[in-house]
């Protein structure tokens, strides 16, 4: 807690700076980038950024941070940190940069340098300039993004690309509907993009992509130049063309793997087996390891090498895939995607944002997108990475952009189905089978892997039932790509699983209902929602009391319904003393404005609701 | 030797090993896994491990060369891979200092191979490539060596080997002889001229060491001279060793683990005087006192003479005037997180604004000792870091406090001091430094030891006052005291959060209620928060349902699992103490109340209380929880689950109130 007077005299220097808002972590006061491209080898970058941290959580927003791929190297840097006075505190150079070549998978050819401007007296100005060289050529470089956090207002930034009058470029900006000023002379092109100011945006739950949020502009070279192997991103067949070449040169399989191809693939009769019989092939014999080195950063690695080391990364898998499933007879894509981001730019080619490949199967069944990295997934099985994610999908020598296939809010299921047997003592015996499909099955399939004290957890946190053992835990997973689901059986004993309130007993409903909690919902929120993933989870539940016992009350059957969702309760009485309970609850996948939030509020605090509620049952 | 064998032998006897023919040096072949290793399909030491190790030998020796000592490690390990999980052990990582010339790792050898059974039955054997073994510098002092063996699936036995020199004798990592996973075999040797004397701490909380200890002549050429030397040979050993896994309530895993330490006592070259390192506490002072960076610092002025003589001005008693030097401190120095026992200016960190603990505490005795108050370190080393070892050592000492003397009511109390918490107070330091040993600085036997989990304690006062309106919900005043280490802890909690309110609503993180305002006043031990809400309780017809204590107050969760490998350390005893009081209006009527319940575990080592009364047109609720040990080893586990689930039925229990039609 900062003192009152320091709070103010901080209140006073902001308000003097316009910045009168406490919600917020930092602000750009100033961000200017200027890229001169000289060739398809040789880039400058150089930038100035001026940014005010008020808080220790905008510590970060102000640290300098450079990845450097090879080729590339940071010529100059100088900074400085400015406190609330205007005094000068600390001043950078070079020679302050700090350097790692930390990579979290086997090997990459990356280096970062970074700076972390800190002092504790808020709000102070972190100031730094920096000048990156890049000689040996780029694909392309990383997009102007000034503002890259919640809770950060920028006030200006502008991004000055400077190029030969003869080297096309095209660009494309987000979030942000700017047009760059133009000025021809001395034969060379300056294009600007000044972008207009930002507020700030208060991170929360359902928040709308931050691709969708943050100003952005990037730009594509006509000619590029990746480990001398030049091409062209002018148009999708150009650099189509270029990546298949590359993935093209990686295609040989050795004679040793081909005729591991044939003994596996020949005797199966059906398309969709024999992929399947690869697929757990590979799963079976590679694993996944990262090797990002120099045109491997871009090219997979040849089947011949991941053969002989049985590791490879996500290129280097799906490159395998592809080149046995050919052996086979059977025609495949490779596929890159961005696993953070959904929606890729169409009016220019930018392959920048692209993280991971994959393998597209076409078939007429459906076709299969099929993840190579895992030695466990199901073939076909679509994740929270792919999912509704535009792909680059390399085919004939070109490329073209698909969106893979999204799981529905139906699709996306949770089901339990639940015997609770109440005995005269207050302890009650569980028969529970819980399924999940969609993306939460892939939330659920770790579950196999776990050791006993990790399913014990898990049981616990799907039953709410802390103290609870289990027995008979069973688990079944049902491979079927995008349609797979795991089913999980168990039941439990719970010494004490009524509550006694005078000469009542309360039995607990949904102990297992996840509730969402106050904070999840702050008032007055004016950011639209986005409801990545929507779903559906329906509750059977049959409750059997002992003979001593009757409901004094049961519950009402109650609904609601909006544009978010719906949720409902539905009791029916069984037996004298027996009864069921069917809970549905569907939230809607999809962008929302700030308006309609309180209907999802309500249909989340509708359920929570009935996550408490408890049946009275008194003696007979 | 022949003891050494005969014991494994006693111990394969008395069936504690895995189900497995023993792997050891005798009959380890690099490369060359026995058929048991290679059918082996699962280990009964940890039926889910996804990996074992079946063999793992460290051979660590001090070598002489014509350029003097230097020091060589090899380590081999042998791995099963049991699933797909498992295969992460065909990737290795292995950390090098990088320093001066003279400190600096170099790994001299890596090798590898994976060894695999094809479908024929036939043994195929992989080795690891050149060119998949990559460097990386993390940092100036760190280089990373990573390599990937290849063809390791779920059923491969890896071997791995790799060999590091160093010039700097000095430092020898520990040996750690128990895993997160599985080892049946695993065995040190460790060799050292016996003019290098090392201590050696052996770890065996969780897991015996078979010792022994052997000695032979060698013979070296040194600068054209020969001479001969006895050899120490140190050997350690451990048989189906079991996984230590992470727990909840454990502050440092590796303290549990089985393991051997080395610390450097002396060098007693031929025909030179013996130079000592550290060998008693005193020589530990000496090193220290003789030290520019702490001894030096001992003596360091007050760099803030007028701020802390305005400070202190008007406070009367050492207590006030010690709290107002900390708020002083405080609001200069920030502590950046980093642990240190010694400095080289502690007054830089006036100027930066951020410091070690080190320069912190040296600038707290310094601006203590200018108003008369005399302070001494206690030296120690923080609980997440490493349990002190067994004999007086400057390697395991990362920190020290200070020990006061303050005047209570005319007696001379010693009290405990740490600046590097801004909410820290008289003798409400982190639980971190609640060490179980420390030791007084330059203080000498029998009052130089001193145990400082004795001195936290915390409590909380939690007062609930609130009226039920005729609608079911309570309009609620709850005001929660803090004080103590609770404060502390608290305080920090407040800190963590971008604002005071984020904090509140994180207190009424639960659907029932709606938080309307709250206000906090925060002190170095004390914090009061009060809260206005509106609680809504559960309703099912005309019956509303209030928990026991009507907002959750205990955390109830906190031992679930079934088993518990390591000792529980709940860092300092504390009460909490709840009152509150309902009143009911004239719509509601009581119509029942949980039962009142009172039981302790041991020796009232934890006490809990409840009762719910039906008053005068109220219900009062009066709740306390003691916790007088916070420390229990792990055959008690099974009572403080017992206890917590008694806790647990109380607070499932409900307050039925029913409307008045």
């Amino acid at each position: 807690m900062m003192p009152l007077l320091r709070r103010l005299a901080s209140a006073a220097v902001l308000s003097l700076l316009g910045i009168l808002s406490f919600a917020q972590n930092s602000v750009i006061l100033d961000d200017s980038l200027v890229v001169t491209v000289s060739s398809s080898l040789k880039m400058k970058v150089e930038e100035t950024v001026r940014i005010m941290v008020l808080n220790k959580d905008g510590e970060d927003d102000a640290a300098f941070m450079k990845t450097l791929a090879s080729g590339w190297s940071l010529k100059s840097f100088s900074g400085r940190l400015v406190d609330p006075m205007g005094k000068v505190v600390a001043k950078y150079g070079l020679k302050d940069v700090r350097s790692t070549q930390f990579s979290e998978g086997l090997a990459d050819d990356y280096t970062t340098k970074y700076l972390v401007f800190s002092s504790d007296r808020f709000p102070y100005v972190v100031e730094y300039s920096y000048e990156e060289n890049c000689t040996q050529g780029f694909l392309v470089p990383p997009p102007f993004a000034p503002v890259r956090l919640y809770e950060q207002e920028m006030k200006r930034a502008s991004y000055t690309l400077v190029t030969p009058s003869d080297y096309g470029v095209s660009w494309s900006s987000f979030n942000c509907a700017i047009t760059p000023q133009t000025i021809e002379g001395n034969g060379c092109v300056s294009r600007k993009w000044v972008m207009p100011g930002f507020s700030s945006i208060s991170d929360g739950i359902f928040m709308p992509l931050p691709e969708d949020l943050f100003p952005m502009v990037c730009f594509s070279p006509d000619r590029f130049s990746w480990f001398k192997r030049e091409g062209s991103l002018r148009t999708i067949d150009e650099y189509g063309r270029w990546k298949c070449n590359l993935i093209e040169e990686s295609s040989e399989i050795p004679a040793e793997l081909a005729a591991t191809v044939h003994a596996i693939a020949d005797p199966v009769v059906n398309k969709r087996d024999k992929i399947l019989a690869l697929y757990g092939y590979m799963q079976k014999n590679y694993r996944y390891v990262s090797i990002q080195i120099g045109i491997g950063g871009q090219k997979p690695m040849s089947p011949g090498e991941v053969y002989r080391n049985k590791f490879g990364d996500c290129k280097a898998l799906s490159n395998l895939m592809k080149c046995m499933l050919r052996e086979a007879g059977i025609e495949s894509c490779y596929v890159e995607i961005s696993t953070s981001r959904r929606r890729q730019p169409r009016d220019i080619v930018y392959p920048g944002f692209m993280d991971h490949a994959i393998l597209k199967i076409p078939d007429a069944d459906g076709d299969l997108w099929v993840e190579c990295t895992s030695s466990k997934l199901p073939l076909g099985y679509i994740h929270q990475g792919l999912a509704g994610h535009d792909a680059f999908v390399y085919q004939d020598g070109t490329m073209h952009i698909e969106t893979v296939p999204d799981y529905s809010e139906d699709e996306n299921m949770s089901a339990g189905n639940i015997r609770i047997e109440v005995k005269e003592d207050g302890s009650a015996t569980i028969v529970s089978e819980y399924s999940y499909s969609g993306l939460t099955f892939e939330r659920m399939f770790p579950f196999g892997s776990l050791d006993a004290a990790g399913k014990r957890e898990v049981l616990r946190d799907i039953t709410g039932l802390p103290s609870s053992e289990f027995q008979d835990v069973r688990y079944d997973v049902l491979a079927d790509g995008r349609n797979s689901s795991i089913s999980i059986k168990f039941s439990s004993t719970i010494p004490k699983y009524t509550s006694k309130s005078g000469n009542r007993e309360l039995i607990p409903l949904f102990p297992g209902a996840v509730r969402t909690g106050k904070t999840a919902f702050p008032a007055g929120r004016t950011v639209p929602y986005m409801v990545y993933a929507g779903n559906s989870r329906t509750d059977d539940i049959s409750v059997v009391l002992p003979s001593s016992m009757r409901f004094e009350t049961l519950p009402e059957d109650i609904s609601v319904s909006n544009r978010a969702g719906s949720c409902l309760m539905e009791c029916k009485v069984t037996g004298e003393r027996s009864l069921h309970i069917h809970l549905a609850r569907n939230i809607l996948k999809g962008d929302f404005s700030s308006e309609d939030y309180p209907e999802l509020e309500t249909v989340i605090r509708f359920y929570d609701s009935l996550a408490r509620v408890k049946l009275s049952v008194v003696p007979r | 030797m022949k003891k050494y064998v005969s014991i494994l032998v006693a111990l394969l006897a008395a069936g504690t090993v895995c189900v497995h023919a023993q792997t050891d040096k005798s009959n380890f072949k690099f490369g060359k896994p026995s058929k048991e290793d290679l059918s082996m399909t699962s280990c009964s030491l940890d039926p889910d491990a996804d990996k074992v190790i079946i063999f793992e030998h460290y051979d660590y020796a001090i070598e002489t060369s014509n350029n003097g000592l230097y020091q060589k490690r090899t380590i081999t390990r042998r791995i099963k891979v049991l699933s797909e999980d498992g295969v992460d052990a065909g990737d290795i990582t292995i950390d090098l200092f990088r320093g001066e010339s003279a400190t600096s790792e170099n790994l001299v050898k890596l090798e590898a191979v994976a060894v695999n059974v094809d479908e024929n039955g036939k043994t195929v054997s992989t080795q690891l490539k050149n060119n998949m073994i990559f460097k990386e510098n993390v940092s100036s002092s760190l280089q990373r060596v990573k390599a990937s063996i290849p063809e390791v699936k779920k059923g491969t036995v890896i071997d791995c080997r790799f060999t590091i020199s160093s010039d700097n004798i000095v430092n020898i990592p520990t040996i750690y002889l128990q895993h997160s996973v599985p080892v049946l075999f695993s065995e040190a040797d460790v060799h050292m001229p016996d003019f290098i004397v090392f201590y050696v701490d052996y770890n065996e909380v969780m897991h015996p060491i078979i010792k022994d200890i052997a000695y032979k002549e060698r013979k070296i050429n040194s600068g054209g001279e020969a001479f001969s030397y006895s050899e120490r040979w140190l050997k350690g050993m451990a048989v189906s060793v079991p996984p230590v896994k992470k727990e909840p309530f454990v502050w440092n895993i590796s303290d549990f683990k089985s393991s051997m330490s080395f610390e450097l006592k002396s060098v007693e070259y031929p025909g030179m005087p013996a130079q000592s390192f550290s060998y008693t506490w005193e020589d530990v002072f000496k090193t220290l006192n003789d030290a520019d960076s702490f001894g030096g610092n001992l003596k360091m002025s007050n760099p803030l003479k007028d701020e802390v003589a305005k400070a202190v001005s008007g406070k009367e008693n050492d207590r006030d005037r010690i709290k107002a030097v900390l708020d002083l401190l405080s609001s200069r120095v920030t502590w950046d997180e980093s642990y240190a026992l010694t400095s080289s200016n502690p007054k830089n960190a006036l100027k930066t604004g951020k410091g070690s603990s080190a320069d912190i505490n040296f600038l707290l005795m310094a601006m203590l000792s200018d108003i008369g108050i005399k302070s001494t370190p206690v030296l120690l080393n923080p609980k997440d870091i490493k349990n002190f070892s067994n004999y007086p050592t400057l390697k395991d000492i990362n920190y020290f406090i200070l020990s006061v003397k303050v005047d209570d009511g005319g007696i001379q109390k010693e009290v405990f001091l740490d600046g590097t918490d801004k909410w820290s107070s008289i003798d409400v330091i982190p639980d971190r430094l609640l060490s179980f040993k420390a030791i007084r600085f330059n203080e000498p036997e029998p009052t130089r030891s001193v145990n400082l989990s004795t001195i936290g304690k915390g409590a909380e006062n939690h007062i609930l006052k609130a009226v039920i309106n005729d609608e079911g919900s309570l309009e609620s005043d709850f005001t929660m005291i803090y004080s103590g280490l609770n404060a502390l802890v608290e305080n920090g909690r407040v800190d963590s959060f971008g604002s005071e309110d984020e904090y509140f609503e994180s207190l009424m993180d639960d659907s029932d209620v709606d938080c309307l305002s709250g206000t906090m006043t925060r002190e170095r031990d004390r914090l009061v928060t009060n809260l206005k809400f509106k609680l809504n309780g559960e309703r099912s017809g005309d019956i509303l349902y209030l928990k026991p204590t009507l907002v959750d107050i205990l955390q109830t969760d906190l031992f679930t699992a079934d088993r518990r490998t390591l000792p529980i350390d709940l860092n300092h005893p504390f009460t909490i103490s709840f009152r509150a009081m309902v009143m009911l209006g004239d719509k509601w009527v009581l119509e029942g109340v949980p039962q009142s319940s009172s039981f302790s575990m041991g020796d009232k080592e934890i006490v809990f209380n409840y009762k719910a009364l039906k008053g005068n047109g109220m219900v009062q609720i009066v709740m306390e929880f003691k916790l007088n040990g916070f420390y229990y080893t792990v055959d008690r586990y099974e009572d403080l689950r017992n206890f917590w689930n008694s806790i647990n039925n109380v607070l499932e229990g409900r307050i039925a109130l029913k409307k008045v039609s």
